[in-house]
């Protein structure tokens, strides 16, 4: 083929195939779905009773070392502690009852790694603020920037000194398991305490990391559930059960042996989008049963 | 080992070559069978028996092509001993449940053992007498583990000498470089956008995004073994080997009759030369000609993998192919607009079958990227294409670009020029950054 024909075919294809790729997926998502049309970003999910609603296997007794033990007034809960109906009355601990439904995250803050993302983007939730990113550990969120919402790119400390949160949720910690535990524990206490110093009538959530599908956990010396325990174990001691709680979701997304259920990801390490709104149902139950 | 690889390029190569160059011309052939064999054997440590698989397989079919030549009366016995012994070792860790690893390169090296065997037979060539250059052409490192298939009389013919010459020393080089890059610079990050797509999960998949992954995954697919051709190519070229082309712009192609003669065209020549034409090809009317494709079409899908969607791809291909045989090849072929169009929609929905190793999510990706049939939806970020666009868009762009012939003719011109030096160089720094970004960090494609 003559060079001359070579770039006719050439511009041909790439003028094709540009407006091709956005055309076809216009015209396909302005077909009528369900998510074609509303203001929202997110779309509530059409089946969501189905989504929040538990599975009907019994929860899962959590091997996480600090399970179940002690109950809320220890500022610890985890997705045993609460039920995943809708319903405050089953809540241990409830004083005053609060009911999920009732938690709105208005004036609330997000920060996190790709999980916490993750929650930002399919949970559902609206109206809270994400301090997020992939990659994000507590030895970063001094010196990385973030996008947050009208503010634009912001550091943690720049966030906090603008804006005051009623609720803060921390889940940080798994993209720090390479460094020296001791550091990672120091760290993460110093990150909780500017919070708390910067926001006094916050009220802090401190996140168990999610657990690693078992195929992960048993091939990765780094990333695994052991390392993972340990560390959620150290950062739950930062919970008072006043101003600081500590939440914790895996028994909702593990499967018998304590690792994440193997059905709720494919890459052993990120549920699928579609779960996020069981999590999310979660956040509001815990956070009612702390409040509470 | 693999030729993105940092014990590749900073150590094996450079040793490599230098053993090779500094060692009299005549003893050259022995360093390239030791350093194949070291080449092959480092990439398999954890199955060492791999490696005497492959120097048995290659003295097997030594002795059979000698024995089909020498014992013309039972020629026939002897080929289909040849055949049978390595078809046996392929099916065997294919398709045998319950074998989880395939030994590197054994698609590719069985389907050389039994090209020349085919050749020896039918008279296409002598048999080789020596036994040190056959096992050269099916150890041969450059060619081992990802092809080309490359044939007995290709592999004679594209022998050139073996002396250093820094000219072709120099192009071999800039090839290996252009191969790198699509490689490491534009495979390895659309395969990332693929990684996190699966991640989300495809109930979870916006349209807009399904087609941008399908499109993604379609070029990561093409620049990932294009990429690797190349530098096998560039490889061959530097120690004084011509290897044939594995690749020519196939996403320009107008059919996909079209396609699978310019896609992985060493396995497209096998099937059509040694199972195709030898069943008759198109000379037994339509039928029989149907029949053949059908064959061919069935034994492309499943040689790339054992699972059952493998088969339901190459089924697909058949009935595209049939399709445009009897219906609308020629006018796809003549018309340049409509040709384009058609294949630009059909490449992203084969090797989406292709990939989706699972009936019930290839359903749920279909359903995605087109939801007017219906289909459950879950909570779907409406705006996570444009999150995509921000993140990869720039490597879709590229990965479109490099698809045409524009950059290669380009690349041509400025091939020997300062200018082309410098663009290699940027691109050899780039590829080596990530690689090294990926070594540091193994979970840079995979962070939390």
């Amino acid at each position: 083929m003559s060079i001359r024909k070579e770039n006719t075919t050439s511009i041909i294809f790439i003028i094709l195939s540009l407006p091709f790729v956005f055309l076809i997926a216009y015209i396909i998502s302005g077909g009528g779905t369900a998510d074609a049309q509303g203001p929202s970003v997110i779309d509530p999910p059409a089946t969501g009773d189905e989504v929040l609603a538990p599975d009907g296997d019994a929860p899962v007794e959590s091997t996480d070392p600090i399970g179940d033990t002690k109950g809320p007034s220890d500022g610890i809960i985890t997705g045993n502690d609460v039920g995943t109906g809708s319903g405050s009355s089953d809540n241990p601990g409830a004083g005053t009852a609060l009911s999920p439904d009732d938690i709105s995250f208005e004036n609330c803050l997000f920060i996190g790694d790709s999980r916490t993302v993750g929650i930002r983007d399919y949970s559902g939730i609206e109206g809270a603020d994400f301090f997020a990113d992939v990659g994000m550990s507590v030895f970063k969120t001094d010196s990385i920037k973030v996008s947050v919402g009208d503010m634009g790119k912001v550091t943690l400390q720049e966030l906090l000194s603008q804006k005051k949160y009623d609720r803060i949720y921390v889940m940080l910690g798994i993209n720090e398991l390479g460094y020296a535990f001791n550091d990672i524990v120091e760290q993460y206490t110093k990150l909780v305490e500017s919070i708390t110093a910067a926001q006094p009538d916050a009220t802090v959530f401190v996140m168990a990391n999610m657990h690693v599908a078992e195929s992960r956990s048993s091939t990765d010396s780094i990333y695994n559930n052991t390392n993972i325990n340990r560390l959620n174990n150290s950062i739950s001691e930062l919970a008072d059960g006043d101003k600081i709680f500590y939440l914790d979701v895996n028994p909702i997304f593990d499967d018998a042996g304590g690792a994440l259920d193997a059905s709720l990801t494919s890459d052993g390490t990120h549920i699928y989008g579609k779960h996020y709104p069981r999590w999310a149902q979660f956040l509001r139950e815990a956070t009612a049963a702390a409040l509470s | 080992m693999v030729f993105s690889g940092i014990d590749f390029i900073c150590y094996f190569l450079p040793a490599f070559l230098l053993c090779y160059f500094t060692i009299p011309e005549k003893y050259r052939k022995y360093v390239l069978v030791l350093g194949s064999f070291i080449f092959y054997t480092s990439g398999t440590l954890e199955h060492p028996l791999y490696i005497f698989l492959l120097i048995a397989t290659s003295l097997v079919d030594f002795y059979i092509g000698q024995a089909i030549q020498t014992r013309k009366n039972e020629k026939k016995q002897f080929l289909i001993i040849g055949i049978s012994y390595n078809l046996f070792w392929l099916l065997l860790f294919k398709y045998m449940p319950g074998i989880s690893s395939l030994p590197v390169g054994i698609s590719f090296y069985t389907f050389k053992g039994i090209s020349y065997m085919v050749d020896v037979y039918t008279g296409k060539i002598q048999a080789e007498k020596r036994v040190l250059n056959f096992v050269l052409y099916m150890c041969f490192f450059p060619a081992l583990t990802a092809g080309p298939i490359i044939t007995y009389p290709q592999f004679e013919a594209g022998k050139r000498d073996t002396s250093f010459d820094l000219e072709r020393f120099k192009s071999g080089f800039y090839t290996f470089i252009t191969g790198l890059g699509l490689k490491v610079l534009l495979a390895n990050n659309l395969a990332s956008m693929w990684r996190n797509i699966q991640s989300i999960g495809f109930d979870s998949v916006s349209t807009p995004l399904a087609w941008l992954g399908a499109i993604a995954l379609s070029l990561q697919i093409y620049f990932d073994f294009y990429g690797y051709s190349l530098m096998a190519a560039g490889i061959g070229k530097i120690l004084g080997y011509a290897i044939p082309k594995n690749f020519k712009h196939p996403y320009m192609s107008r059919t996909t009759t079209e396609f699978w003669r310019r896609w992985h065209i060493t396995l497209g020549a096998f099937f059509r030369n040694y199972v195709y034409i030898p069943l008759g090809g198109n000379r037994g009317g339509t039928t029989k000609t149907i029949r053949n494709l059908f064959v061919v079409w069935v034994l492309t899908g499943i040689w790339h993998g054992s699972t059952i969607t493998f088969l339901l791809w190459g089924v697909f291909l058949f009935v595209v192919i049939v399709l445009e045989k009897y219906l609308y090849g020629n006018f796809l072929s003549k018309n340049a607009l409509a040709g384009h169009l058609y294949m630009i929609l059909l490449i992203p929905l084969s090797w989406l079958i292709f990939q989706i190793g699972n009936f019930g999510e290839l359903a749920v990706y279909f359903s995605r990227l087109f939801p007017f049939f219906g289909g459950e939806v879950f909570p779907t970020l409406k705006t996570d294409y444009i999150k995509y666009l921000s993140d990869y868009g720039v490597y879709i762009l590229l990965g479109l670009l490099f698809s045409t012939y524009l950059p290669y003719n380009l690349l041509r011109k400025i091939n020997g020029k300062f200018v082309g030096w410098v663009f290699m160089a940027i691109v050899f720094a780039l590829s080596m950054y990530c690689i090294f970004k990926g070594l540091d960090d193994p979970f840079l494609y995979f962070t939390f």
